[in-house]
């Protein structure tokens, strides 16, 4: 039904909405100026133009709308290229492919890393950040940055963790 | 002139968010580590807390990571303990002999008896392990058998590490009993026992805790009749004892699990004269109908168990009001389906009050973790205070739903009276505690033994009533 398929299932997939199988047709009715009828003859009907939505594309502009509204993701950032660098000197090895991965990523890939912040398993990067932030472990901010921007939330290589598609 | 029964007034509390789950946000997706994650640091500042106040004179270091442990050092670390043992029950047992063999019967415990002896754990099956976001390190030692390790529990362990990479455990210790409001009991001046506190008025309010009813069993049993007609107060009197209290004092009646029969009454297939009787065996609409009996009278709590056909996980959910049509139209007024576990709260301006009941699997499980003589239902209900855990041992041989990203079974508030159903015989104790006073009480199953008890509201104490048909 919908064309837009594929941006539908990483919409409604982690979605909280409740899923609504049937679509309802919801009806907008546009109503046209009616002219005093003073006469007694039958005019013609007058004509009304009505757009036919579903329930469903209603949440997907809603939610189309919300992401939108989110600002755009730009890797090539001063802070995220800071970022990026303090953890390539904190650690032991040389990066594995360097080159195709961006510095986001690698912030990201870093916050999976991190074993404080628990179980990395069955969570998306900011469902997890939001759970160490309630326990008080102080996740870094930027990640959240990275999160809450639009390719952040609908991107799998960022909104998910590293082994989202081999362990769900 | 008819006598109006005694009322106990009740409030829903926000104890019981954890517990509920709608449909709609369950995701069985997920794994079980984030609950263990999440016990261990919601815990973890408490066993810190404890630990150090216990050990302060001793001057030992706390290690953030168990495998950091160097041998000769005095240090404790913090973590989840695990006990492996020689009945658990495990998949790739479970297959291996079951493709060269019979499959193993159930054993009544995991552990077994010979095994365990006095030096830690050595030559036997059950092995004790420490486990924190670093890794595990084994515990050894003569004390090792002292304390209740269960799987699940975050504690605090001091000891040293040996040549052999192993923990000699000195002591341990846990979180200790979560802060309680403060409820006076009248008439008892502190340091009075309790047990000897003034004798029950007439005015006194009671509830009635039963649990293993198998409403619908085969065999006429009329104990579960009696029991209905005396909490209705259809009962003469004029033969009571003294001291049986009266039903006008019991104002709820707990049903704490496995109410309805596992048989049915009457074959459901006869193959003698090839019929299907689909009406002999409908085990809950004879609850419902023996629950719609004493519901004008007194409010009535159904909480699921092992047996009833709720979801077998825990929290189990509160059995489906469709279940109950006749009892449903009492819904807004004196019957209530609860979930396994609950927490009631019947405080009133002058006396807070709150019960925690469940319908007896986490107890019973911790039971199979311990060697006869050691397995106390009222030690271990004890310690699942002190733990501040109530079900310690799920998910591992517990079924629980999985939680991303809470445990709610941390206990974070010492109830008043806890107990626990479905045990084997009625055991009650008062829990005084450094500031902390709960009543525990041990519900017996009523098809077997006939008891029903009952607690007085306003002294705590829990006396049974056994009703012999």
């Amino acid at each position: 039904m919908a064309p837009k398929s594929a941006k539908q299932a990483s919409l409604s997939f982690k979605s909280t909405k409740p899923s609504i199988k049937r679509d309802f047709k919801v009806v907008k009715q546009q109503q046209q100026q009616h002219n005093d009828i003073k006469t007694k003859d039958v005019k013609p009907p007058v004509q009304i133009e009505s757009i036919e939505t579903t329930i469903c594309d209603e949440l997907v502009r809603e939610e189309a709308e919300k992401i939108n509204s989110l600002p755009e993701l730009d890797p090539s950032e001063k802070v995220y290229s800071d970022e990026a660098h303090k953890i390539a000197e904190k650690s032991i090895a040389p990066p594995v492919h360097p080159e195709e991965v961006n510095n986001c990523e690698k912030i990201l890939k870093n916050f999976d890393f991190t074993v404080d912040f628990g179980p990395v398993v069955g969570l998306t990067r900011l469902e997890r950040w939001e759970r160490a932030n309630k326990l008080g472990l102080n996740p870094p901010a930027v990640v959240k940055k990275i999160l809450e921007t639009k390719q952040g939330e609908t991107e799998d290589v960022y909104k998910q963790s590293y082994l989202y598609d081999q362990l769900v | 002139m008819p006598e109006i029964r005694s009322n106990l007034p009740t409030t829903a509390t926000s104890l019981n968010d954890g517990f509920t789950l709608p449909i709609t946000k369950r995701n069985y997706n997920r794994q079980y580590a984030p609950i263990y994650y999440m016990r261990l640091h919601q815990l973890m500042s408490q066993v810190l807390d404890a630990a150090t106040s216990k050990w302060a004179d001793k001057n030992v270091k706390y290690l953030n990571k168990c495998l950091d442990v160097l041998v000769g050092d005095t240090v404790f670390v913090v973590g989840t303990l695990f006990k492996d043992m020689k009945y658990k029950p495990s998949m790739l047992e479970e297959v291996t002999r079951s493709h060269w063999g019979a499959p193993p019967g159930k054993k009544p415990k995991y552990v077994d008896p010979q095994g365990d002896c006095e030096d830690g754990g050595h030559k036997d099956d059950s092995s004790i392990q420490l486990e924190d976001s670093s890794g595990r390190i084994t515990l050894v030692g003569p004390k090792v058998q002292e304390f209740m390790l269960i799987t699940g529990v975050v504690c605090g362990v001091l000891g040293t590490a040996g040549e052999n990479g192993r923990f000699t455990v000195v002591d341990v210790v846990w979180g200790g009993f979560p802060e309680q409001i403060y409820r006076p009991l009248s008439g008892v001046n502190d340091g009075e026992d309790v047990e000897m506190a003034d004798n029950d008025t007439p005015e006194d309010t009671y509830i009635c805790l039963a649990s293993g009813l198998y409403i619908g069993q085969k065999k006429t049993d009329y104990k579960h009749v009696l029991l209905a007609e005396y909490l209705q107060g259809l009962l003469e009197e004029d033969g009571a004892k003294d001291g049986l209290v009266k039903p006008k004092n019991i104002s709820r009646f707990i049903m704490a699990g496995n109410n309805c029969s596992l048989e049915s009454e009457r074959p459901v297939i006869d193959t003698l004269s090839r019929t299907v009787d689909l009406d002999a065996f409908k085990p809950m609409a004879r609850v419902d109908e023996y629950i719609a009996q004493l519901l004008p009278s007194i409010s009535v709590d159904i909480m699921a168990g092992n047996d009833d056909p709720g979801n077998m996980s825990l929290p189990q959910q509160p059995l489906h009001l469709s279940m109950f049509p006749q009892s449903r139209k009492f819904k807004k007024a004196t019957f209530g389906s609860v979930s396994n576990p609950y927490w009631w709260d019947f405080s009133t301006d002058e006396a807070p009050l709150k019960v925690l009941g469940t319908s007896g699997q986490n107890v019973s499980d911790i039971y199979k973790y311990l060697i006869e003589g050691r397995d106390d239902i009222l030690d271990i209900m004890e310690h699942t205070l002190a733990w501040r855990h109530l079900c310690p041992t799920a998910p591992d041989t517990l079924t629980c739903y999985p939680y991303g990203d809470d445990d709610p079974f941390i206990i974070k508030e010492t109830p008043h009276l806890y107990f626990c159903g479905n045990q084997d015989e009625f055991q009650t104790s008062v829990v005084k505690h450094d500031g902390v006073s709960v009543r525990l009480v041990a519900v017996p199953r009523f098809d077997e033994t006939g008891e029903v008890v009952l607690v007085n509201m306003r002294t705590l104490k829990a006396e049974v009533l056994r009703i012999v048909a």
